[in-house]
């Protein structure tokens, strides 16, 4: 399904570049400049907008084009008074495309790095189809969108299917423009020809995957494999596709032809048949192998399994053990609330991420006074201010979260209370949770022992500050 | 590091939402075992919203959700209208009936579809592993989060018990 939609996507080029080259050319002159500043949304907009005007004038920019603007989507243009009319279609659009912004934004943080060699090769590549239009180019820019009326449902369509690969596309143009040039003016293997269009996205996709899959192998183990190794694997691997792609490679590293069978042996082939059957079977198979080595870092413990059975079998038994982790969690979640009891009104109050600086002081203060009442271990019914406790252990952190007082009522909880409790944390990095419970355990432990001179708790939870 | 904080960034935003939202629509009080299905109800939908719909397993999730309990217009909300093509598209498979395989990757790979949500909807092996890949940083990002309120919970608890 999903290489159907690519590839209409790719055959209904021509019609569009018809009606709306003038505008693709204003755009890239827009993307290239660095005159004033935007905002992002906007930016955004207009990324996106530019992404899809360069669909429809060469598939080889598209790429480069693509990772330029996906990596700075800070990009300044001009704006003009043909700009500004068309963000507002182009809002509307991107309102049915879902939240892509998102995704664009999210790898802006991973740099710059290509931007520069990104912004030449669509300038160098489109002035000159277009250049005949510019003299001519509508006043109104409604008119460049009217014209074509199936653009909206190929950009949903589009969006819907590469948003994921979006996010990975910060790395470098260079192989995804080895792949996708010889693999659209190959019509003879229409089967392999499609795949390969996925693989650039599925490469970044995959890409992506692999980058998260960085950090948790390292949260993980420190024994499973340093990202440098997997940056070698995927690195290694889009190379490995561009040689396939070309065909009738003859020294190429390939798999057995046994699927079953182990993967640890490479050996050299030599005359390989050439015919797109066989050859789209190898594509296939070496996209599977690499995505079993993928998921082989991702599951922890599945280093040593070899095979295709046995590497399922642990895929399996992780993805039953993280539902089983959901659902207990969820249960747990459940009844641990059921001892905590916060003010409605307190949660009522629909500021989740509030961020005052008096009340911060007012806590701090109230801290130690709560802390001597802790120790006396008197029986008090109002303003415990746990919360306090935490946000103020936050705020020598982070000064953002939420800060309200509650007190104790008793009454049944709801799951009010329990988001109230999962909003404060969502502003937390993971830093900040560890330490959280760490001076939680910290009081824990003071109330355990529920004795000491008053002066000695504060000075203890400052030392876990 | 970061791509997998963001990850939880997310699930942690949608959550809030979806609890949100649940909150609202369902009568007070419950039982512990209504609001552990309420809580995992929203973190599944909220797992699969910060997926943002691109992917079949978080389509699928949501159309399981949306049907099994009165949550409708919460899943409407969140995910738009591949909801509903998911859910078609998974009754008829179920119509056509299910073909039991014996040997080795056969029928781990049956298993495997039968774990991912809408796994059953994919036929090609290697799309089936992109989504099992998908599906569990996701997972892993949903247990971590929840695994880390819950040591926070138990330990704020902990002390209101023993003040109490």
């Amino acid at each position: 399904m999903e290489n159907e939609l690519f590839m209409n996507a790719g055959v209904s080029q021509p019609p569009v570049m018809m009606t709306s080259p003038s505008s693709s050319s204003a755009m890239l002159n827009w993307v290239s400049s660095s005159t004033q500043p935007v905002d992002p949304s906007l930016s955004r907009n207009l990324s996106r907008d530019c992404l899809f005007w360069e669909k429809s004038t060469e598939q080889s920019i598209f790429d480069s084009a693509l990772s330029s603007l996906v990596s700075s989507p800070n990009s300044n243009f001009s704006g003009g008074g043909v700009a500004h009319g068309d963000n507002f279609i182009i809002r509307e659009l991107i309102g049915k495309l879902g939240n892509i912004g998102e995704i664009y934004g999210a790898p802006a943080s991973n740099g710059n790095v290509s931007s520069a060699s990104c912004y030449a090769t669509p300038m160098s590549c489109s002035p000159p189809p277009p250049r005949h239009m510019m003299v001519t180019k509508p006043p109104t820019p409604l008119a460049e969108f009217s014209g074509d009326t199936g653009f909206a449902e190929r950009a949903a369509r589009f969006s819907c299917f590469g948003s994921r690969s979006f996010n990975g596309r910060t790395n470098p143009p260079f192989p995804i423009n080895n792949n996708n040039v010889p693999v659209v003016a190959n019509e003879k293997m229409p089967r392999v020809s499609s795949t390969p269009a996925l693989k650039p996205l599925a490469g970044e996709s995959s890409g992506e995957i692999s980058r998260k899959r960085k950090t948790k192998s390292k949260q993980n183990s420190p024994s499973t494999a340093s990202p440098s190794k997997e940056v070698e694997e995927k690195e290694d691997s889009n190379p490995k596709r561009s040689k396939k792609t070309e065909a009738n490679e003859d020294k190429t590293k390939s798999v057995d032809d046994d699927p079953y069978k182990d993967y640890i042996h490479v050996r050299a082939r030599r005359g390989q048949a050439t015919d797109s059957h066989s050859l789209a079977e190898r594509v296939r198979r070496e996209k599977i192998s690499e995505r079993m080595k993928l998921l082989q870092d991702l599951v922890p413990g599945c280093n040593k399994v070899t095979g295709k059975a046995l590497m399922l079998d642990e895929i399996i038994n992780y993805v039953q053990s993280l539902q089983r982790q959901v659902e207990f969690l969820s249960m747990k979640l459940s009844s641990v609330n059921t001892r905590l009891d916060f003010n409605m009104d307190a949660f009522m109050s629909k500021d989740i991420f509030p961020s005052s600086n008096n009340l911060m002081h007012q806590q701090v203060l109230q801290l130690d006074s709560s802390a001597e009442t802790l120790l006396s271990d008197h029986h008090h019914n109002t303003n415990l201010q746990l919360n306090p406790k935490i946000s103020s252990n936050n705020y020598i952190m982070t000064p953002l979260e939420p800060s309200e007082t509650r007190s104790f009522v008793s009454h049944l909880p709801t799951l009010a209370h329990f988001t109230d409790s999962i909003s404060q944390y969502s502003t937390f990095s993971e830093d900040d949770l560890h330490s959280i419970i760490h001076m939680g355990f910290a009081q824990n432990r003071i109330h355990e022992l529920n004795q000491g001179p008053s002066n000695q708790v504060p000075s203890n939870m400052k030392a876990e500050l | 590091m970061s791509s997998y904080n963001m990850v939880k960034q997310e699930f942690i935003k949608k959550w809030i939402t979806t609890l949100h939202i649940l909150d609202c629509s369902v009568e007070h009080p419950l039982n512990v075992t209504e609001r552990k299905n309420a809580i995992k109800l929203s973190s599944d939908i909220a797992m699969a919203a910060a997926r943002s719909s691109s992917t079949v397993w978080s389509r699928a999730l949501i159309s399981r959700s949306g049907n099994k309990t009165a949550n409708k217009p919460m899943a409407r909300r969140v995910l738009k209208k591949a909801r509903n093509r998911m859910k078609n598209r998974c009754l008829t498979l179920r119509r056509n009936g299910n073909f039991t395989a014996k040997s080795g990757v056969r029928r781990r790979t049956e298993l495997l579809k039968r774990l991912v949500p809408g796994g059953e909807l994919i036929e090609n092996k290697d799309y089936l592993i992109r989504e099992t890949l998908d599906y569990i940083v996701y997972l892993r990002a949903q247990v971590d989060v929840m695994r880390t309120v819950a040591a926070v919970d138990s330990v704020t608890g902990n002390l209101t018990n023993d003040n109490n």
